[in-house]
């Protein structure tokens, strides 16, 4: 509608504030030497002005009613607005603190746990345990031997993927040392479950809190008892 | 010390008599405020006693012997947030204002200002107003209702002189559209080819 003020040095704003006297002194010295050289914008006050003119006329309506305090009314304890709880405030950072852990512990997993993604630490504790479980059953490789096939199918389900070579199950047991064995498998499912679980709980938790925090800002209003 | 000077000092100290002299004085303009930000009678009686029952509330904290600016930030602020409590976008559709005028009817007894200024006219406005974005209707009501300067509208809206200065313009330039869509019921300055004649 106005593509004049886009070839004019003068700008809309400036127009407006210059017929309320509100620009600096040079610049409405400026505006005015302008005014004189061009008919748009000389218009465009003439038009500003008299709208202006026109709104200031409106009837300034007066109320029908008293807004004087009764003693009552001014004995009335402010309304409670319902202060910002600072864990809410914290909530996103801890959030996403939590979800870049939850993230560098996965990615760890990839690049330092070798198989399966599980960390070098998980194994090195499934290996403790087996260790420590081989030297409880020290005794009983005699027995187990004598009774052939009866207890060594469980041995892998006590120790997963740990067994001694020297066992009568080694073939299937040394392939099971290899894949860290069923339990061990199992387990780690479980662990990157979880932890994929945490980290989208995590990642929900700061998009969630973090709404809540813009809304609460932009509509206090919506919040309050 | 001037009398309002006096009058606040005692309001701060918890005078309610002190305190209700500033609210005759005021009452007239917080309603105004209010009646041309939110268009109904009975939200701007609402919102002006909500304002006046917080102004009560917090004056202790007033720093500084002007109330007016303060009062006003407060009127705005509540129906800023009486926009925000009713669910909707202040911006209404500017055809169905247009259609609808004033919710409420015009006044029995015009003033003689009203009357001066034609009602179909003085609608016209009132409607082009409500219409605006609450932002840029509260720059106009203030400055060019209420004859607040920049700085004085600065303080009541909590926002810099530029961006009045930016609310203001955009909001007159908004208004000149929508009246010059409707000439003949403009007075001469304002109607298309009149020559823009200054006043």
């Amino acid at each position: 509608m106005m593509p004049w003020f886009k070839r004019h040095p003068v700008s809309e704003a400036d127009l407006s504030a210059y017929i309320d006297g509100q620009l600096a002194n040079v610049r409405q010295a400026q505006v005015s030497a302008h005014l004189e050289s061009c008919d748009a914008c000389a218009a465009y006050v003439a038009d500003l002005r008299s709208l202006k003119a026109l709104v200031a006329t409106l009837p300034q309506e007066q109320p029908a009613r008293s807004f004087t305090l009764t003693p009552a009314q001014a004995s009335q304890r402010p309304t409670p607005r319902r202060s910002f709880p600072a864990g809410l405030a914290l909530a996103p950072a801890m959030a996403l603190a939590l979800f870049v852990a939850l993230v560098g512990i996965d990615l760890l997993a990839v690049d330092g746990g070798g198989r399966g993604g599980v960390p070098e630490a998980l194994t090195a504790k499934y290996a403790d345990q087996g260790a420590a479980a081989e030297r409880s059953s020290a005794p009983a490789p005699a027995a187990s031997g004598a009774e052939a096939g009866g207890l060594a199918p469980q041995v892998p389900t006590v120790v997963p993927g740990l067994t001694g070579p020297a066992d009568s199950a080694a073939p299937e047991q040394g392939k099971a040392v290899e894949n860290g064995g069923p339990v061990a498998s199992n387990g780690r499912a479980t662990e990157e479950a979880v932890l994929r679980a945490l980290e989208g709980l995590a990642a929900l938790a700061f998009v969630g809190s973090l709404a809540y925090i813009i809304l609460r800002k932009r509509h206090p209003s919506d919040f309050r008892r | 010390m001037d009398s309002e000077g006096t009058t606040l000092r005692l309001a701060r100290a918890g005078d309610l008599t002190a305190f209700n002299e500033l609210v005759r004085a005021h009452q007239g303009l917080v309603y105004g405020l209010c009646l041309r930000m939110l268009g109904q009678r009975a939200a701007a009686e609402d919102a002006t006693q909500v304002t006046f029952l917080t102004a009560w509330q917090n004056v202790a904290r007033l720093r500084g012997d002007r109330f007016r600016p303060w009062v006003l930030r407060i009127a705005a602020s509540v129906c800023m947030d009486e926009f925000r409590r009713r669910g909707r976008r202040p911006v209404a559709s500017l055809d169905a204002s247009l259609e609808a005028g004033m919710p409420d009817p015009p006044d029995p007894s015009p003033s003689p200002e009203s009357a001066s200024l034609g009602s179909e006219l003085r609608g016209r406005i009132e409607a082009a107003l409500l219409a605006l974005p609450a932002e840029q209707r509260l720059a106009v009501v203030l400055c060019d209702v209420q004859g607040l300067d920049y700085q004085e509208a600065a303080r009541a809206m909590r926002t810099s002189l530029g961006t009045v200065k930016s609310r203001l313009s955009r909001a007159r330039a908004r208004l000149r559209e929508v009246l010059l869509r409707e000439p003949e019921l403009l007075p001469g300055r304002l109607r298309p080819g009149s020559g823009g004649d200054e006043t």
